[in-house]
């Protein structure tokens, strides 16, 4: 029911380096769709197959047993279970083991009890599974415990795990990325996105540790830059608009937050989510959204430390909101609009 | 706090004297209830939600955990854990905001404003403590309590009254004191809402109740188990001691139980992944139970069988093992070498699918050999009679095995009792076509059916029940059930009937549509060939007898040759009858339903003394008389034959018993 809603983006010659990373984004996201369909594909064929999963969990299992103390809690619970025949636990340690390097890396060398025609088959599994991931873009460009080289802390930014992840860190980047590009300039926004992506994976790997599973997407440095954002338009309102479910006059429109909310809720989401999620079970990464944010609101700043003077956000600040007091809320009738981009009205 | 009406009642002020005044309250500012509505959704949904998810993911965390260590007690803790941060979260919002601030954020927004009924200047604390914990108590109440806005003279729900609180518009934004038609509105709302959960509370009792008392029967029926098979369960009670060694024996008795079809491959390879799962050592008996579970899958299943040679090379699992390769390769006498080499008393497993293999086989004499070794099993009790009963049919031991049968399905519960009835009814009915269900099997099943008309279900009992009603000419009970009970298939083989003697070209035509259905049932399809055999024309009869002859003898193949045989005798093409003959009698097939057509043809075509050589041996078979029954009518009120070969086997009597009188 409330969704910001800035106005428009700017064309590419006022932001050329966020188009220029967009477009980067989507050539490698179409050079690699075909290879990384084929190669999900086969992966989720050898990975769904009930005997392979239910060897690895039962393998998985006698692992951790072994190696007790590098697991929490809730691993050795499920681990003890699945050693009684709990065959749900089993299943499900079968789909968590090729997320742990240390197993990926270390059961192939490793004795197990039990069904050794079932090890046997494992064996032979892995080696594909291990063959097909050395082909899927995901692996080549992403960060994982497997390669943790100093271009990969770059290319992972490049490469995202399907069209939806990809498509919703471009919409954000477009929106933010111009805004801020058209302030900072070209080469600084540049070095924003790369400097919040690279230190993005560096806070995943320090809060999660690194996984066989790669860490790909674009929305550790897209974090970065929409905190940027927040920090220098931190006084400024941001429109969102705005629905309350009452189908009468004056129950929707726009308001404007001041950015340093907005910048609140953001980290308090990605807070929650770290927070509330179990790290062995993977999903979104909400580390490096945290280190992306903390990279923006350090780069903020120290800008602000450096007096960093281009007006072009001191002519909005007297346009805009005083700070502390909301505005009131505009119908969506209402002619009068403060836009954020007052000098540009086409954007 | 003051909860009645104070603009009301004059009596129950209890701060200063009198009533609130007028002008101090600007009671005449009362805020607009949608205004006041948006302001607690932005409050709950805009500013309250996202920090009661920042403070409660922690919770969050534990209570995932918990859900997969499956920590029933953490569960509950964790998931109150949540409820209590999310009302202390809201209670504090509410409380603070309208002590320091006279409103929250989102009354802010729409320019409301909490002020006391007395003119203080701030809402007490306490007072603010108070409404912030009733207005969340409504609120959890779906907001239903908050309708007395429209009743409430000043619009002031119980969390205002509570508070000595009311809400107002300063900015003249303001509403008038509820109307008639509002105040009817949240009445019938409140009435209808609490009258819709009084019947959901009163449905949801009742539905407890049930559930309850079917829990409760439940659990009476299932007793303790071990979680595992529950066949495996109930058959180790009495499974025998000198088989109970070993880590591995539910898995010997998964195994037994699988080859005897008395559990699934299901329980079998639950009972495997049991035993690997709690077991460090490798299990030849585990790995053939692999093999049979993966026989789908032929490398995975061979992987396995090779392994147990490995494990355990000269172990009765390893020569099972090898049974089972040569098996997939039809070599026959290797099989039967791997059984005969497994000496005396092989492990149950091994000798039921013994059992099976050499009464496919039609090997009865070794088929009883591993019979006799075999104790009686409770647990195996079904299988046991039924096999006891084929293999002694199939040497011919008739009054054996009647008496037997019959013994047995006295004692068996009812599913193995069908079983075994319609097995035998069957054979009985090829044998003696109508006069079958005069035998004991048929009037078991024939009173199973009656007591319980849902085994119709089963394709084979509706076709036995379906002849019966041809034999004995009541087409009308047989339309009736074969409506409710029958399928779409058994309804086509009964119009055919219908149509055999009245157009045989429909007839045909329904019988070869049966036939040639992939998915039909196997037994209703071969008698649709018997059928078809008796009803289509000469030529046709004897293009089909090239075929049959052609085709690899099971005992399928040997009842439609039982069929050719009659039909070529009734065209008296007796030269035919006799290749038949002689083709089944090598392949094995010496039942009656051969040597009896046999026993005709060899007469007319004039070879009397080997027909009355094979009458003998019918009749030390069959000490009892014939069955009085013709082929498909009414049982005959005299005893005069009325089969053919009860006419040759009268003429063949009196010509070779005179003779040796003489």
């Amino acid at each position: 029911m409330i969704f910001p809603f800035l106005k428009g983006v700017l064309n590419f010659p006022q932001a050329r380096v966020t188009w220029m990373l967009v477009i980067l984004n989507t050539a490698v996201m179409l050079l690699t769709y075909g290879v990384a369909s084929q190669s999900q594909a086969a992966l989720e064929k050898l990975l769904r197959d009930d005997y392979f999963r239910d060897s690895q969990g039962h393998l998985y299992a006698q692992f951790i047993d072994g190696h007790s103390s590098g697991y929490s809690l809730v691993m050795k619970n499920i681990s003890d279970k699945a050693l009684n025949g709990d065959a749900e636990k089993i299943a499900l340690l079968g789909t968590m083991a090729i997320r742990d390097d240390q197993f990926v890396r270390e059961a192939p060398f490793s004795k197990f009890y039990g069904d050794q025609v079932a090890i046997e088959n494992w064996h032979d599994t892995l080696v594909k599974v291990r063959e097909i991931q050395s082909m899927h873009p995901s692996y080549v460009l992403g960060l994982s415990a497997s390669d943790v080289s100093i271009e990969k802390w770059v290319s992972y930014i490049f490469v995202h795990s399907g069209f939806v992840h990809f498509f919703g860190n471009m919409l954000f980047l477009v929106i933010f990325g111009c805004a801020l590009e058209s302030i900072i300039g070209g080469f600084a926004f540049l070095m924003v996105f790369l400097c919040s992506g690279v230190l993005a994976a560096g806070a995943f790997i320090l809060m999660t540790g690194t996984t066989a599973a790669p860490l790909v997407g674009a929305s550790g440095a897209v974090s970065g830059i929409m905190a940027l954002f927040a920090c220098l338009y931190w006084k400024q309102g941001v429109r969102f608009i705005y629905w309350l479910f009452l189908p009468f006059r004056g129950y929707a429109g726009f308001v404007w937050l001041p950015a340093w909310v907005v910048l609140l809720m953001w980290l308090a989401s990605d807070l929650a989510g770290y927070l509330g999620t179990l790290s062995e079970f993977g999903g979104v990464a909400y580390a490096a959204h945290l280190g992306g944010e903390a990279t923006g609101v350090l780069v903020g700043i120290i800008i602000f430390l450096l007096r960093y003077k281009r007006k072009k956000v001191e002519p909005r600040a007297k346009e805009s909101p005083p700070l502390g007091k909301l505005f009131p809320f505009d119908t969506i009738h209402d002619k009068k609009r403060i836009s954020l981009f007052s000098h540009t009205d086409s954007v | 706090m003051v909860i009645d009406d104070v603009f009301r009642k004059k009596n129950s002020a209890e701060r200063g004297s009198g009533l609130p005044q007028i002008g101090t309250v600007k009671s005449d500012l009362l805020a607009n209830p949608l205004d006041r509505l948006a302001a607690s959704i932005i409050d709950l949904s805009v500013i309250l939600l996202p920090i009661i998810i920042l403070l409660s993911s922690p919770l969050k965390r534990v209570l995932m955990s918990s859900v997969l260590m499956q920590n029933e007690l953490l569960f509950i803790l964790s998931l109150g854990g949540m409820g209590l941060v999310a009302v202390a979260t809201v209670i504090l919002y509410q409380a603070l905001f309208v002590h320091f601030f006279s409103g929250t954020i989102g009354k802010k927004i729409f320019y409301l404003k909490i002020v006391n009924i007395w003119g203080e200047e701030r809402v007490s604390l306490s007072d603010a403590f108070s409404r912030s914990i009733v207005w969340t108590l409504e609120t959890a109440l779906l907001m239903i309590p908050h309708l007395s806005v429209f009743s409430d003279s000043r619009r002031r729900p119980l969390h205002d009254r509570v508070a000595n609180t009311m809400v107002i518009n300063p900015s003249r934004k303001s509403v008038l004191p509820p109307n008639i038609f509002e105040v009817t509105f949240a009445k019938v709302i409140v009435s209808s809402v609490l009258a819709i959960a009084l019947v959901i509370l009163i449905q949801q009792l009742i539905l407890l109740g049930q559930s309850l008392n079917d829990n409760e029967y439940l659990s009476s029926l299932m007793g303790e188990g071990s979680g595992l098979c529950e066949e495996v369960d109930w058959a180790f009670e009495t499974w025998p001691i000198f088989e109970k060694s070993g880590n591995d024996v539910r898995v010997k008795v998964a195994l037994a139980l699988f080859a005897a079809g008395e559990a699934s491959k299901e329980c079998l390879k639950k009972e495997v992944a049991f035993f690997q799962s709690n077991n460090k050592v490798e299990s030849p008996v585990a790995y053939l139970g692999q093999a049979f579970v993966f026989s789908s899958d032929s490398e995975r299943s061979n992987k396995y069988l090779q392994r147990i040679c490995i494990v355990e090379p000269y172990s009765p699992s390893c020569a099972m093992a090898k049974i089972v390769e040569n098996w997939s390769d039809s070599s026959w006498e290797d099989v039967d070498m791997g059984f005969t080499s497994m000496g005396n008393q092989p492990p149950i497993h091994i000798s039921v699918w013994a059992i099976r293999h050499y009464t496919k086989q039609r090997q009865f004499e070794k088929a009883a050999g591993f019979l006799d070794q075999l104790s009686p099993q409770k647990a195996l009790a079904g299988f046991l009679s039924l096999y006891r009963v084929k293999v002694l049919w199939g040497m011919h031991k008739r009054s054996e095995v009647r008496v037997i049968a019959n013994t047995a399905m006295e004692n068996l519960p009812q599913e193995d009792r069908l079983q075994l009835s319609s097995w035998m009814c069957r054979r009985e009915f090829y044998n003696d076509q109508c006069g079958a269900f005069l035998r004991g099997s048929c009037r078991v099943l024939s009173r199973d059916v009656e007591t319980s008309v849902h085994t119709l279900l089963d394709p084979d009992i509706a076709l036995m029940t379906v002849l019966k009603s041809q034999c004995q000419n009541n087409q009308e009970e047989i339309h009736l059930l074969a409506d409710t009970y029958m399928s779409l298939e058994m309804k086509k083989f009964i119009h055919a009937m219908e149509f055999k003697n009245k157009n045989s070209n429909k007839s045909v035509r329904l019988l070869t549509e049966l036939i040639e259905d992939s998915k039909g049932n196997p037994e209703l399809q071969l008698q649709a060939k018997v059928e078809l055999i008796e009803a289509e024309n000469k030529d046709d009869l004897l293009n089909d007898l090239k075929k049959w002859l052609s085709e690899t003898p099971s005992e399928s193949w040997g009842v439609v040759g039982a069929a050719f045989m009659r039909r070529l005798n009734q065209e008296r093409l007796f030269n035919d009858t006799h290749k038949v003959g002689l083709k089944m009698y090598e392949a094995g097939f010496r039942d009656d339903f051969v040597l009896k057509p046999m026993v005709v043809a060899l007469f007319y075509l004039g070879s009397s003394k080997k027909a009355w050589g094979l009458a003998s041996i019918l009749k030390k078979r069959n000490p009892n008389p014939h069955s009085i029954t013709g082929p498909r009518g009414r049982v005959p009120a005299s005893s005069t034959p009325s089969s053919a070969y009860e006419v040759v086997e009268q003429t063949l009597e009196e010509r070779f018993s005179h003779r040796s009188q003489k």
